[in-house]
């Protein structure tokens, strides 16, 4: 009986709405309709009365969310996508990242975020925007990037105190499956290696952590070991792992799906350069979309993103130092 | 006929595939454009699949209960010469070179290797992050990297070479270099960095052991050779200039060195304006600071750095060498081992015997040519041929 | 949370009008005299950064505070410094947190009216008016989960904070939901320097409530008398199920936007309107008029709230600043995290 990514997050929902009477979830079509994407579907049958939607109004979804983690609840947000949470972005890093630090009362609120493009889903359906909600102070961002972290992260999220911006990636949705879940060890802020390996560090997450696994296994062809280190959450960053990882192979490449602009890749390539300067053989690298909006059109959206031939490429110019 | 194709449709955001109902057409069957002709099921709701254009079901590939791929092909139908031809057309944009740029162009730096480099980036002297670290961290000086064989791009040395190198070194016995021979070390590596040029002269050693018959206590040749030196040089200070930059810094005083043997190693204790120093002096100072330089305390004035210095290596019964003068010298006089040689003595029309050494001068050929040092020797040799002038 | 605002309010369930009308007196008298305070201590250079007063709001602000019971809550804004003594904010909050120090509820971390005591029902705002309605409206929904039906929500906007996309969002939603929320919609004529002609097109700002689908009362701004009928009606009316209430307060802004600010812009006309009138002044002569208070006793509660802001002003003077040795500079609430916090 296997289980889909998609599915890891309905289950985890279901797992929290069954054991923990403060969480419930609100979000746009998410009680009959079950959701855009069906993360939610029959969880308001199942649970009456705490799978709710609300109406086009994702600062009041928000806000409301806040007001009612302050006062003891668990609130899931379920944004429709990942692209219309900037409406919201006042509510987000104002107010629920700001709250314990200004007021020393917790703001345990989780804000489910579908991200990442499909062929066809043009600029406002395909956006990444953890490096966006990461640069702000007192938010925790995942990026989960397997079917197990799905679960897992999202059960963690629910439990931490603080505003949680939980990217989950749409194009894993239904591709990505296992025969049953297993539970982690790992706490949710501790990056995992994925893939070890000698010659080259790449550091990705979420659908880029696949990607990665793609490139590595055609540079294993060419007798190149790839070691992967799949960071899961974003903020706070688990850069010792990285830099423990680099001390092993030498040669770091960040592979990530959001734009160039700072981000999470500048963020480990600069702290990767700032304390593990002396363990590189080649300056670290980045490879991330270009920096354009993100393209409707099939084919310009193959070449827009990172693919597994980039990352190839990028990685064996890694050996011309 | 040409065949088209029936294709899957992406029936929505993230759908990956979908399961076939029925199938709501027959093989055989005429059917017009955008007719539906298979019912599918994805996890959200049934759909159906609808033909491209008009023409007769060919076949069906697709089977009731089985689940296909967004993409794959579920069935052909027969169409026109036209309206085959019109939908081949469309989406053939060849990404190939498209993802080719990508590759290229994505946001990684070029190596030098690839672009046209100054020469101190290329080959050995490239030492990455990583191996500065290392070599720090044992000690190493870069430049000691020269000995290593570098299999890196351009013949860098690589940790990984680095290191071989170090495992097979420490398969042969060692001892610890002691500081006095690390200072040697460090003395000569700098000094090798620039350009060193030598000379040699023969000279006749029996002027000065005439001369030195007259004093007491008696100066070794070395120091005669060193006075000689002195009094060349504060005649001719641009040969003891220093090049830094653009310019030449003058000596602001003759101190000239002499070099002493001691365990270990070799300590150059320095005579200041020895330009200004009676010869007869000399022995004196000397022998203090031999006995100073062995116990190792030799007093501050003789740390100074020297403009040049001056060693014998003919005690040791060498004829002649190329030494190397410490960093802060311009230049430095070998004297080799005295020994009788014919010379051919242009009065008596014989050759005749006579007590005679090799004199090597090595100097930076940054600052003097062969012209100026050729002057200055003969100066020097002019010197010690009339010892009285000393 | 009880026992704080018992120490704070004294009587805690009035029964006369006369005595509620005298206790929401005294939380005006106390409100003007502490922002006279805080007008003054700006002047003189003891606060950094903007100092915003509610003078001409008090009947309004103070008759939301006043007949909020305990369990309700509240989130104020700007100019409600009467609603906030009310409802139970310590005075010593107020300059605390103005003075930046160490002791007061925000740590230094933040200031002027930015401060709250979520634990006890009173919600602190940011900056970006309207956002802090759908906290009240979410915290609604967490007591609704908990099975408490009697609690409701107050809070306070402008006519400038009214035209914000957050608070549409917040009151539809709420709508919606049929929240027990009262919003009290303060109209003072001047959202900064923009007049109401320039911040919304409709006749009144009451006639919102039609198109949320929801009740609306309008009131005299001026007359706390009218003020407290009209928001202890919505507040019943909330309590009893009738989903949420907008009440529009009609008054004159009476200081400048921050006291950083001369209000040239005022049109003098309205200041020798009826509501340009000075509430504090029109219910002193109410009191007056009614024999429910004399000059004499008047002038006796002006001494003793002078009194008390001194103290609570000499006593946080004599308290630590907010000391950048000692600052946590992390924002997780989470443990792991915390440690986890690496931006080094």
């Amino acid at each position: 009986m296997s289980i889909t990514y998609l599915e890891a997050i309905r289950e985890a929902q279901r797992r929290a709405l069954r054991h923990d009477p403060r969480v419930y979830i609100y979000g746009q079509d998410i009680a009959t309709f079950g959701g855009a994407f069906k993360a939610t579907k029959n969880l308001a049958r199942e649970f009456p009365g705490r799978v709710i939607d609300s109406p086009i109004s994702e600062d009041a979804m928000v806000g409301s969310a806040i007001g009612a983690a302050i006062e003891g609840m668990r609130p899931v947000i379920e944004m429709q996508f990942a692209d219309f949470s900037s409406i919201a972005i006042n509510q987000i890093v104002n107010q629920a990242a700001t709250y314990f630090w200004r007021t020393r009362v917790a703001c345990p609120i989780t804000i489910r975020l579908p991200s990442g493009g499909n062929p066809g889903s043009g600029p406002f359906h395909s956006q990444n925007l953890e490096s966006l909600y990461a640069h702000f102070p007192g938010l925790v961002v995942m990026t989960p990037a397997t079917v197990d972290d799905a679960y897992n992260m999202l059960l963690e999220a629910i439990e931490i105190d603080d505003p949680v911006i939980y990217c989950e990636h749409k194009y894993l949705y239904n591709r990505l499956k296992v025969e049953s879940l297993k539970e982690t060890e790992l706490p949710p802020h501790k990056a995992r290696v994925a893939r070890a390996g000698r010659d080259l560090t790449i550091v990705a997450y979420s659908a880029m952590v696949h990607e990665s696994l793609t490139a590595a296994e055609q540079l294993q062809r060419e007798s190149i070991e790839v070691e992967i280190v799949d960071l899961r959450t974003v903020k706070p960053l688990d850069i010792d792992t990285v830099l423990s990882s680099v001390a092993r192979t030498s040669r770091l490449l960040c592979v990530g799906e959001s734009w160039p602009w700072g981000g999470v890749n500048a963020e480990v390539v600069a702290s990767v350069a700032t304390h593990g300067f002396h363990l590189l053989d080649a300056p670290p690298q980045r490879i991330n979309s270009k920096d354009t909006p993100i393209p409707f059109s099939p084919n310009l959206w193959s070449v827009h993103k990172p693919s597994s031939q980039v990352i190839a490429a990028a990685a064996r110019r890694l050996f011309d130092w | 006929m040409p065949k088209v194709p029936i294709i899957m449709p992406q029936l929505g955001e993230s759908i990956a595939e979908a399961t076939v109902v029925q199938l709501t057409a027959k093989v055989g069957e005429h059917v017009d454009t955008d007719q539906e002709v298979i019912e599918v099921e994805t996890n959200k709701a049934v759909m159906s699949v609808i033909t491209p254009c008009q023409g007769v079901i060919e076949s069906f590939s697709a089977e009731v209960n089985e689940t296909y791929p967004v993409g794959s092909t579920l069935g052909y139908i027969e169409a026109s010469e036209e309206d085959a031809g019109r939908l081949a057309k469309a989406a053939t944009v060849s990404l190939d070179k498209a993802h080719a740029d990508q590759r290229a162009g994505a946001f990684t730096a070029d190596a030098p290797s690839n672009k046209e480099v100054p020469v101190d980036y290329a080959g050995s002297s490239f030492v990455s992050a990583r191996l500065r670290a290392r070599i720090q961290e044992l000690g190493i000086h870069p430049t000691d990297l020269g000995v290593v064989a570098g299999s890196g791009i351009g013949g860098r040395v690589t940790t990984a070479d680095f290191e071989s190198y170090l495992e097979h070194l420490s398969r042969r016995p060692s001892k610890k270099a002691s500081p006095m021979r690390l200072a040697v070390a460090d003395s000569m590596r700098r000094s090798w960095t620039r350009p060193l040029a030598t000379l040699g002269v023969s000279v006749s050693l029996e002027p000065i052991l005439a001369h030195r018959k007259t004093l007491t206590p008696a100066p070794g040749p070395a120091l005669y050779v060193a006075k000689a030196v002195a009094l060349a040089l504060a005649e001719f200070p641009q040969s003891a200039g220093l090049l830094v930059g653009d310019k030449i810094f003058l000596p602001g005083s003759i101190d000239i060195g002499v070099a002493v043997e001691v365990e270990d190693g070799i300590v150059v204790p320095v005579f200041a304006n020895l330009d200004k120093q009676p010869l007869a002096e000399l022995p004196g100072q000397y022998k203090k600071f031999l006995q100073a330089a062995r116990e190792k305390r030799l007093p501050e004035e003789a740390k100074r750095p020297a403009i040049a210095s001056v060693t014998n290596f003919g005690t040791l019964g060498v004829h002649w060498a190329t030494p190397i003068p410490l960093p802060t010298e311009t230049l430095i006089v070998g004297l080799g081992y005295g020994e009788i040689r014919p010379f051919w003595d242009e009065e008596s029309g014989q050759f005749q015997p006579r007590l005679q050494a090799e004199l090597t001068l090595s100097f930076d050929h940054r600052v003097i040519d062969g012209g100026q040092s050729g002057r200055l020797v003969r100066r020097i040799l002019a010197l010690l041929a009339d010892p009285r002038l000393l | 949370m009880l026992d704080t605002l018992k120490e704070h309010r004294g009587d805690v369930a009035p029964s006369l009008f006369s005595d509620l009308y005298i206790t929401a007196f005294k939380w005006m008298l106390l409100a003007r005299i502490t922002e006279e305070k805080l007008g003054n201590l700006w002047r003189a250079g003891k606060i950094s950064g903007g100092v915003y007063l509610g003078k001409g709001q008090e009947a309004i602000s103070s008759a939301v505070g006043t007949l909020l019971k305990p369990g309700d809550l509240f989130g104020p804004l700007i100019r409600d410094q009467a609603g906030r003594l009310a409802f139970g904010e310590p005075i010593i909050d107020v300059f605390r947190t103005h003075f930046g120090l160490r002791t007061g509820p925000t740590l230094g971390r933040d200031g002027n009216v930015h401060r709250g005591r979520p634990r006890e029902g009173q919600f602190p705002m940011i900056s970006h008016l309207g956002s802090l309605v759908s906290v009240v409206a979410g915290a609604l929904i967490a007591r609704r989960f908990r099975g408490d039906r009697t609690a409701i929500g107050a809070t306070t906007i402008g006519d400038g904070g009214s035209s914000t996309g957050s608070f549409h969002e917040a009151f539809n939603m709420a709508a919606v939901e049929k929240l027990p929320l009262v919003v009290i919609v303060a109209n003072n004529r001047y959202a900064y320097s923009t007049p109401n002609s320039r911040e919304f097109a409709c006749n009144d700002l009451v006639d919102r409530a039609r198109g949320y689908g929801v009740e609306g009362y309008s009131m005299d701004g001026t007359d706390l008398a009218e003020c407290l009928e009209v928001v202890g009606n919505a507040i019943d009316r909330a309590r009893s199920g009738h989903g949420p209430q907008m009440v529009v307060g009609h008054c004159l802004r009476l200081s400048g936007h921050a006291e950083h600010d001369d209000a040239f812009y005022v049109d003098k006309r309205l200041l020798e309107s009826p509501i340009g009138r000075d509430c504090l002044k029109v219910a002193e002569s109410y009191l007056c008029e009614h024999d429910w208070a004399d000059k004499t006793q008047i002038e006796n509660w002006k001494k003793a709230a002078r009194q008390q802001v001194e103290e609570a002003v000499a006593i946080a003077q004599g308290e630590p600043q907010a000391d950048p040795n000692e600052e946590v500079w992390c924002p997780y609430a989470t443990e792991s995290l915390a440690e986890a916090h690496s931006i080094r």
